[in-house]
């Protein structure tokens, strides 16, 4: 049977430096906390440092019900990352090209390619296709940005992963006015949440399927 | 310790918590049997925020979940549930003509 691809270019553009997006994509055990209304489980079954394989459970627009798939996450360059999904025993086939492009203001664009790979014959949902990526793009993006913007947040205010900030720890230390530090990412983002830990297998699930979502918090007095 | 305003009492109607950042502390205000107390609302995980999600309940007692990487955290005491070496700063709240307000360094 003839094979070829239906297409996709979703992007957008963020106010934080590209090593902050890394760390959010490279984040696999936020999935299931942050996206926990699309995705109910995840399996790291190896990682290194520029090297993801997993599997997840999710759900996508318009599909009511959860999808599984095997996902390779290679981190290609400093400014490039490709996913391969596989799901449906290997029947479905999807390669997603993520390019950072980082400015010099520490701002950064993000641009994704989709290729799905399907019979000639399925040529006709291309449309379909186009737009069931973008609002997954947009609808990830969006869900995405509050935790970038907090995370780069405490990271200026001198947060340490696994410790937190000195003077909120102890009262008897004075807030640092200025503590200017670049944003540093180290991969693998060591993990603590997994239910399983057999080996480099690491098992994650969401805790709720539904909450009462108050948000990140009142604004400024 | 500096004694500055959060919110007021009219704040926490809605959902009997909320959180605000103050001076570089983000401080989670909530109302558990009638009593209003003050939590950081800064996970020691990744900085995550504690509050997102209404207080659920863990085997019977009221927990905090964060919402980046699901660490939850007991609303009475602020120990960490998950990893066990984690302790969140509780704030002293003081309640003044409807007006909250806490104390910080």
């Amino acid at each position: 049977m003839y094979k070829t691809y239906l297409t996709s270019v979703s992007n957008a553009q963020s106010n934080y430096p590209k090593k902050l997006l890394i760390w959010n994509y490279w984040d696999h055990e936020h999935i299931v906390g942050t996206h926990f209304e699309y995705y109910k489980k995840v399996n790291i079954i190896f990682e290194n440092d520029n090297f993801c394989y997993s599997e997840r459970w999710a759900k996508l627009p318009y599909f009511p019900f959860y999808i599984k798939s095997t996902d390779i996450c290679v981190l290609t360059n400093e400014n490039q990352m490709d996913v391969f999904h596989s799901t449906l025993f290997n029947i479905i086939r999807c390669k997603q090209t993520f390019v950072f492009e980082e400015n010099k203001n520490n701002t950064c664009k993000v641009t994704r390619y989709d290729y799905l790979e399907i019979p000639k014959i399925l040529k006709f949902l291309q449309p379909l296709f186009d737009k069931m990526m973008k609002k997954w793009f947009l609808d990830v993006w969006e869900e995405d940005m509050p935790m970038r913007e907090r995370r780069l947040k405490v990271w200026e205010l001198g947060f340490k992963d696994f410790i937190g900030i000195d003077y909120v720890n102890d009262p008897n230390l004075k807030k640092e006015s200025n503590l200017n530090r670049p944003y540093k990412l180290k991969l693998p983002i060591t993990k603590i949440t997994q239910i399983k830990n057999d080996g480099s297998k690491k098992v994650f699930l969401r805790l709720f399927k539904k909450s009462k979502h108050i948000g990140y918090g009142l604004p400024n007095l | 310790m500096n004694k500055t305003k959060i919110g007021d009492l009219k704040d926490l109607d809605k959902f009997n918590q909320f959180s605000r950042w103050v001076d570089g502390h983000d401080i989670l205000i909530f109302r558990l049997n009638n009593i209003i107390r003050g939590i950081s609302n800064i996970c020691l995980h990744f900085g995550g925020p504690i509050g997102y999600h209404e207080i659920k309940l863990r085997d019977g007692k009221p927990v905090f979940t964060c919402l980046w990487h699901n660490l939850q955290y007991s609303v009475e005491t602020g120990q960490c549930l998950t990893q066990k070496n984690f302790c969140l700063r509780k704030y002293q709240v003081e309640i003044e003509n409807e007006e909250i307000f806490v104390f910080i360094n």
